[in-house]
């Protein structure tokens, strides 16, 4: 307990916390939406393209001399942000009578953004750190300014999701009917995605690829095996995402363990604990 | 009367491959008009062109107004939603009289369970609640009664003539059964192989007519006012 109020007492801290919680609040809620909607590689894909716009951003500043030695880089969230929503509107617009079934267009964007970001940071002076960070995130870099950023999207996507809840829930169950009834589906689908691709940009930078990626599946899933209706399932993936990020990063700095495996360690341990409790 | 949808010389294709060619139709307000055609005839294309998901590739497709209440295949609506029925008809119309539109299809005490949970039959009778309740004049069914066993096909048809009756909708019913709508449709659209014919029942489910279509020796017989294709 001492260990905890230590840590509670330390303001850099208290960012890490507020901005991991936040990212978790953020990716899961959306991610009941991925997961509802089988796309969860989706989720992986943008996750991946997102971790691409980081790689760019620094491998390009190293190559121009932008930086210093120990963060050579160009500001990564532009490319991060444009690369990903580019990737939004390309997953979305994927139809029903491609002759490439649309699980492969996904397969091909991550395969292809995982392969390019790794060849980027192969350039980067510090390439094996880099790839860890892609990976996981530093979150304990969370600084004030990163809070309020994560704070502001997360927001502005609260008030679009607030608005448009029911539509995009719409298109996301049955796409047919709404259009039948008028309902533009297409772009209601793409305004979902463009969403989606939002928050992953801006959580990438903080938290790395796999613990968005995380808090796009696992909370989802968690709260699917023990929601009974819609309503618990969105509030208990955003409340077992929150609980997951902050007993992870408490775990973390308890243990001196790596925060982000830490968070998804305990994602995934909810996860099973919901599945026994299913079971029993 | 007046037509609440009509193609014109319509072509409708997948990439490159037509699956209905030159179809001209209309159906008129107030009919009951069924779709009948084996798998791959190219029924489900021409209801996703009808409902605005296909473009066609050439003709017009003209419609009276957008909004078709849409009665999909059991199968088509993924079970991995946790939604109530009440939920699933309030997302097709927050403002429409949903406890009408269950008191009409007899699925009142089914508002508060999950629509996943739910049989066959009373899955397509609250997707008729949706329809009815988004305030929808066309009802387009696509396969109602497949996979259910009697009681469940007489259920959904006796159904759907009582809201004819009471409501004056247009339906437009697709299946692959030829003898499913034969007392209850006005006319018939049948597709076969790139045949397409569309006229009254009886001029339909005709040997001639059959047999012009299927190349095979087919027989009709009328019982209790009703006719049966026998093959």
């Amino acid at each position: 307990m001492s260990q905890l109020r230590e840590m509670l007492a330390q303001d850099f801290m208290r960012h890490v916390l507020a901005g991991t919680v936040i990212v978790a609040a953020l990716c899961s809620y959306l991610g009941v939406f991925i997961v509802l909607r089988r796309a969860v590689f989706v989720g992986a894909a943008l996750a991946q393209v997102s971790s691409l716009g980081v790689a760019l951003a620094m491998s390009a500043g190293a190559l121009l001399h932008i930086g210093d030695d120990h963060t050579p880089h160009l500001p990564a969230g532009p490319i991060a942000w444009s690369l990903t929503l580019s990737a939004a509107v390309v997953l979305a617009a994927q139809r029903r009578e491609r002759r490439l079934p649309r699980e492969s267009i996904v397969a091909i964007v991550y395969v292809a953004a995982a392969a390019l970001a790794i060849l980027a940071i192969a350039l980067s002076v510090h390439a094996e750190a880099e790839v860890l960070n892609l990976l996981f995130g530093n979150v304990l870099t969370i600084g004030r300014g990163t809070v309020v950023e994560l704070a502001a999207v997360t927001g502005v996507l609260g008030l679009i999701h607030a608005a448009a809840y029911r539509r995009f829930l719409f298109v996301s169950f049955d796409p047919d009917m709404a259009t039948a009834l008028g309902v533009r589906a297409r772009w209601w689908n793409l305004a979902l995605f463009l969403t989606i691709g939002a928050a992953v940009a801006t959580a990438i930078h903080a938290a790395g690829m796999l613990v968005v990626f995380n808090f796009l599946v696992v909370p989802a899933a968690t709260a699917l095996l023990i929601g009974k209706t819609l309503r618990q399932v969105f509030a208990l993936a955003v409340l077992t995402g929150m609980v997951a990020a902050l007993a992870g990063v408490s775990l973390s700095y308890v243990a001196d363990l790596p925060t982000g495996p830490a968070i998804i360690a305990v994602n995934v341990a909810l996860l099973l604990a919901a599945a026994l409790w299913r079971r029993g | 009367m007046s037509d609440v949808v009509a193609f014109r010389n319509v072509t409708l294709g997948y990439r490159g491959n037509p699956v209905v060619e030159g179809l001209t139709f209309a159906v008129r307000d107030g009919e009951f008009f069924g779709i009948v055609g084996a798998n791959g005839s190219g029924k489900t294309t021409i209801l996703r062109a009808l409902l605005g998901i296909l473009r066609p590739r050439s003709g017009q497709i003209e419609t009276a107004h957008r909004r078709f209440g849409y009665v999909p295949q059991r199968s088509a609506l993924d079970d991995i939603f946790p939604l109530s029925v009440r939920e699933v008809v309030a997302l097709a119309c927050p403002r429409g009289d949903i406890t009408a539109a269950l008191e009409q299809t007899g699925t009142t005490e089914l508002a508060t369970r999950l629509f996943r949970d739910l049989s066959g039959g009373q899955k397509q009778r609250v997707l008729i609640a949706r329809a009815l309740a988004s305030a929808a004049r066309v009802l387009v069914l696509d396969e109602p009664t497949d996979g259910m066993d009697l009681e469940g096909q007489h259920g959904i048809l006796q159904l759907i003539g009582r809201l004819r009756a009471t409501t004056g909708i247009t339906v437009i019913y697709v299946t692959h059964r030829l003898n499913e709508l034969s007392h209850t449709a006005d006319r018939l659209m049948l597709l076969h192989e790139g045949v397409t014919r569309i006229g009254p029942v009886a001029e339909i489910l005709c040997e001639t007519t059959l047999r012009e279509v299927y190349g095979l020796p087919v027989r009709v017989v009328e019982t209790h006012g009703q006719r049966l294709v026998l093959p």
